[in-house]
């Protein structure tokens, strides 16, 4: 529990560092980092919703996606806050680490429902 | 950021834009006039039709294919890889909502003409079964001129009664006018409007009879529509376990698929990705009937397989497949 609570504090903390920074500038960095990750994983989350077709890998399919989706959002948020205080550096790692983690379990608990409503319809 | 790196990696960027555009347009653009058909899966019946008082036990099961319209150039390209899909350049295209659309009249037909052969030629066998029904009218099941609207009932063509009508003389009627007035039925009101030929002295239409089933012993209940499975080619498989479960026959221990478009008369007709079915079926099933006009193009896949899990069965009537598992089971 004082661990965590630690935790938290460190992480309030971090995210008080990037609120600091005026909305519309916040807001533009992270359009940029939503771009140099699209960039990367647009092409990656295509060859796989083009694969698709291949309804026998359908599950590998389905969690081949959840997992670019993740590694889609952890790169957003690394270019976001990179691009944040560029060419400066910040210590953001705690938040990072959080909203990704947070991301993961929502993206799983949803592609478990995909799953399933997939196992029905087949 | 951006602006800096642009100016730092100015020339890569460059050389790299062209590339990865041509990945995209390779991912995304759809090429209209093409589709892909792949092997899908098998569907047991007894999801489709429930009898009051009767045991569907059978292991009966339909076969289905994935047919993709408007693949993009990549999705092309890996169903070529393989010699187990079939890429077909249309003539026609459908919008997906019309072809999905064309697929449940279909299926409904299919539904309804199984129903009523397996009724009628069950209760020459056992009196508590029956079936009442009447032809309600012609249904339009593809329109490719704007002629007409998918799922309209034909009632009248220039005031006779197409009920009246033999299908020889339908077909006769259609050749022989350039333009029909159709009285049809359309969400329960009546309609009338007129059809044209095209340029091709065609209506580019098709119909088929739309029977009412007014009642049936024992009743039934359909969940058929609840599934994203659609089109006639279950049609001799449903007529197969409705029949054998309105006289309870039960065929132990056989896993049995088919394919294959059914009418009243018990007739089986013709179906599209024979290759693709055989290859879906292969390893889950203990005998697919196939009808008789796909029958060499199936025999020819047949043979390509190393130790097939099934007996393949040419069946141009379903008593035909009736007499086949008679004899098995």
């Amino acid at each position: 529990m004082k661990h965590l609570n630690t935790y938290l504090k460190r992480v309030k903390l971090e995210k008080e560092i990037i609120r600091r920074v005026i909305f519309k500038t916040r807001f533009i960095r992270a359009l940029e980092g939503l771009l140099g990750s699209s960039i990367i994983f647009l092409p990656i989350v295509l060859v796989i919703s083009n694969s698709f077709i291949y309804l026998n890998l359908i599950y590998f399919l389905v969690w081949t996606l959840c997992l670019s989706l993740i590694l889609w959002y952890s790169l957003f948020i690394i270019l976001y806050h990179k691009a944040l205080f560029y060419p400066k550096k910040k210590p953001l790692k705690l938040v990072k680490i959080t909203n990704i983690t947070i991301f993961s379990i929502i993206m799983i608990i949803l592609f478990i429902l995909i799953t399933i409503i997939i196992g029905g319809q087949l | 950021m951006i602006t800096t790196w642009l100016k730092k990696y100015k020339k890569l960027i460059i050389i790299v834009l062209v590339p990865y555009l041509a990945i995209l347009f390779l991912l995304s653009f759809p090429l209209k006039n093409y589709s892909v058909i792949l092997p899908g899966g098998i569907h047991k019946l007894v999801k489709g039709i429930e009898i009051d008082n009767r045991n569907l036990n059978n292991d009966f099961y339909s076969v289905y294919v994935i047919s993709y319209d408007n693949p993009t150039p990549f999705q092309l390209f890996i169903s070529s890889l393989t010699d187990r899909s079939t890429i077909r350049n249309n003539i026609y295209t459908f919008s997906l909502q019309d072809s999905y659309k064309m697929g449940l009249i279909d299926e409904e037909l299919s539904y309804q003409y199984g129903l009523i052969y397996s009724y009628h030629e069950a209760s020459k066998i056992d009196p508590t079964v029956s079936i009442e029904y009447e032809l309600k009218g012609y249904i339009i099941n593809l329109t490719l001129a704007n002629n007409g609207k998918l799922g309209d009932i034909i009632l009248k063509m220039d005031d006779n009664l197409i009920t009246e009508m033999t299908s020889a003389a339908i077909n006769q009627y259609f050749s022989s006018h350039q333009s029909i007035n159709l009285v049809v039925l359309r969400d329960s009101k009546e309609i009338t409007y007129t059809i044209k030929q095209t340029q091709e002295n065609k209506f580019m239409m098709t119909i088929k009879p739309f029977y009412e089933i007014i009642r049936t012993s024992p009743s039934y209940h359909a969940s058929y529509q609840n599934d994203f499975i659609v089109g006639p080619s279950g049609g001799l498989l449903q007529t197969l376990n409705i029949y054998s479960s309105l006289l309870n026959i039960h065929y132990q221990d056989i896993i049995i698929a088919g394919t294959g478009t059914i009418d009243v008369y018990g007739i089986v007709g013709e179906i599209g990705g024979i290759k693709e079915k055989i290859y879906s079926v292969n390893g889950k099933v203990d005998v697919f009937f196939c009808p008789e006009e796909n029958y060499s193009e199936a025999l020819e896949v047949y043979n390509t397989i190393k130790s097939p899990s099934f007996d393949l069965v040419k069946v141009g009537h379903i008593s035909e497949a009736l007499e086949y598992l008679s004899k098995k089971g």
